[in-house]
């Protein structure tokens, strides 16, 4: 058989045609795969979330008695809590998902169980964000960004969980439900919010976006109908259909490998190095020293103590001091020790600042401080 | 015996799309070789077309005592739009006394045949 003319178009090929991973390197030309190919999952520091394999844990890697708002162990990552009467240990768990890269594990173990939510109760963790870190999201603008969050998550209560965000400057919240299927089993989420057009984020260094995962909800942020589009915050739709996952002292939620992008899909977690993601965190909270290790350097004036201390990193604002204080936890030595009891901090700045101590001390001597007892603990934070 | 070259043409064919032309059947106390067949496309577009062997020959006795059938020379073969389908060129089909060559083709009145034989007789 034989054409006389034209031959037939031959069928195009489809992705069944091809054998999987027939194609060789060789075969793709070199400028053939061009950058919107792979620049969803090549571009560097693409995750919004700082800490998402929860590999820093500066103040603590366990906290117990958790019954207040705060940051009790992975930098970053704080527990919000309204009401409820659950009682909670966090912790930096080594409980992770298998073969995925990640150590370690934001944890939630409930100690005292809530089990009959009042209206007003609710708990979940958080990460809020400084808007000067947000401004590529053109958020209030036409061309405003969708984004996909995407996280490892597993509980020991299944069914059906919210996880929102929450932007601070223009009191607007978008929520998405996920759900946990196998009780404590390791489970992969992703959620994609769309963009808002309405609502800029403050460029500067205010918290201006949250990201939420709800625990549990009582009424006054399940009964309306959940906010799958972005709209002007409204509690009663801020988590319909959470379930209560505090309901029960064997309860856990665990979660990690957690990744904001802008995008509608959700590539693989970007891994930093363990020294740059300390960096990062550093900006928020800086463990300077604990136990008897050395602070820092410094000279007496008049019958105060004063130390330069220039941070690792500069801060997202002037920080706070942070301290374990107590009866001699701190000494200075020059020609003799001198111990006190604690820190202050002054003429702070985004840079530095002098620790001050009033140990009454002979002027114009040089000299070092340290930590003075296996308690003591110094650190500086500047958290949203 | 004699031999007797023959071509049997159509214009265009066949007047139902799915309804086989009925090309050539071979006379009685004939037997025919089929020399070569060529269909084209005298549509705009690309054009399918299958080729039909009616054979009804039975009863030769000894193994091979069976009725042949319908055969497709080719099938849902696709032509261009200007352009030609030569069949035959290689293999020869013989073909007993009453047997058919049909033509059918995807759209109607849009294929052309030219059939190329010799008939024994």
């Amino acid at each position: 058989m034989a054409y006389i003319g034209r031959t037939p178009t031959p069928a195009a090929l489809t992705a069944s045609d091809i054998t999987d991973g027939i194609i060789s390197t060789a075969k793709i030309a070199d400028n053939a795969v061009t950058e919107p190919k792979t620049a969803w999952n090549d571009v560097p520091y693409r995750n919004i979330i700082i800490n998402g394999d929860m590999s820093q844990s500066q103040r603590a890697t366990s906290t117990s008695s958790v019954a207040t708002n705060g940051y009790h162990a992975c930098d970053r990552f704080r527990l919000a809590k309204g009401d409820s009467t659950a009682v909670v240990t966090i912790s930096q768990a080594t409980d992770v998902p298998t073969g995925e890269g990640f150590f370690n594990s934001f944890k939630v173990d409930v100690t005292t169980e809530d089990a009959s939510f009042v209206a007003a109760d609710n708990i979940l963790i958080q990460q809020k964000m400084e808007g000067q870190m947000l401004q590529h999201l053109k958020k209030g603008t036409a061309n405003a960004e969708s984004l996909t969050l995407s996280f490892w998550v597993k509980s020991t209560k299944t069914g059906t969980y919210i996880a929102s965000l929450y932007d601070r400057d223009n009191s607007r919240l978008i929520s998405k439900s996920y759900t946990v299927s196998v009780s404590d089993t390791w489970e992969e989420k992703s959620v994609t919010f769309a963009g808002d057009t309405t609502g800029a984020l403050g460029n500067d260094n205010g918290a201006s976006l949250d990201v939420w995962w709800w625990l549990g909800a009582g009424s006054n942020y399940t009964s309306g109908t959940l906010a799958t589009s972005w709209e002007s915050s409204t509690s009663a739709n801020h988590a319909v259909g959470q379930v209560n996952s505090l309901d029960s002292t064997s309860n856990d939620f665990l979660i990690t490998g957690i990744q904001l992008e802008v995008g509608t899909s959700a590539s693989d977690f970007e891994f930093l190095p363990y020294d740059v993601n300390l960096q990062r965190c550093f900006r928020y909270f800086e463990h300077i020293a604990a136990n008897n290790t050395f602070i820092g350097m410094g000279g007496s004036y008049l019958a105060d103590y004063v130390g330069l201390h220039r941070y690792c990193t500069p801060k997202r604002g002037t920080p706070s001091i942070t301290q374990v204080s107590g009866t001699d936890y701190f000494r200075i030595y020059t020609g003799t020790s001198v111990s006190f009891d604690s820190f202050t901090i002054a003429y702070a700045s985004q840079h530095g600042c002098l620790l001050y101590a009033q140990p009454t001390m002979t002027d114009n001597l040089v000299g070092w401080f340290t930590c003075n007892n296996a308690s003591a603990k110094i650190a500086l934070e500047a958290e949203l | 015996m004699a031999n007797t070259f023959k071509v049997v043409t159509f214009a265009a064919e066949p007047n139902s799309a799915g309804t086989a032309y009925e090309m050539y059947t071979v006379a009685a106390s004939t037997t025919t070789v089929v020399l070569g067949l060529i269909l084209t496309n005298i549509h705009s577009t690309s054009v399918t077309v299958e080729v039909e062997l009616h054979s009804d020959t039975a009863n030769r006795g000894g193994d091979n005592d069976v009725t042949n059938g319908i055969s497709y020379l080719v099938k849902d073969v696709s032509i261009p739009a200007g352009s030609s389908l030569e069949l035959l060129s290689g293999g020869k089909v013989v073909l007993e006394e009453t047997d058919e060559i049909k033509i059918d083709c995807s759209v109607s009145d849009k294929v052309s045949g030219t059939l190329s034989i010799m008939e024994i007789t």
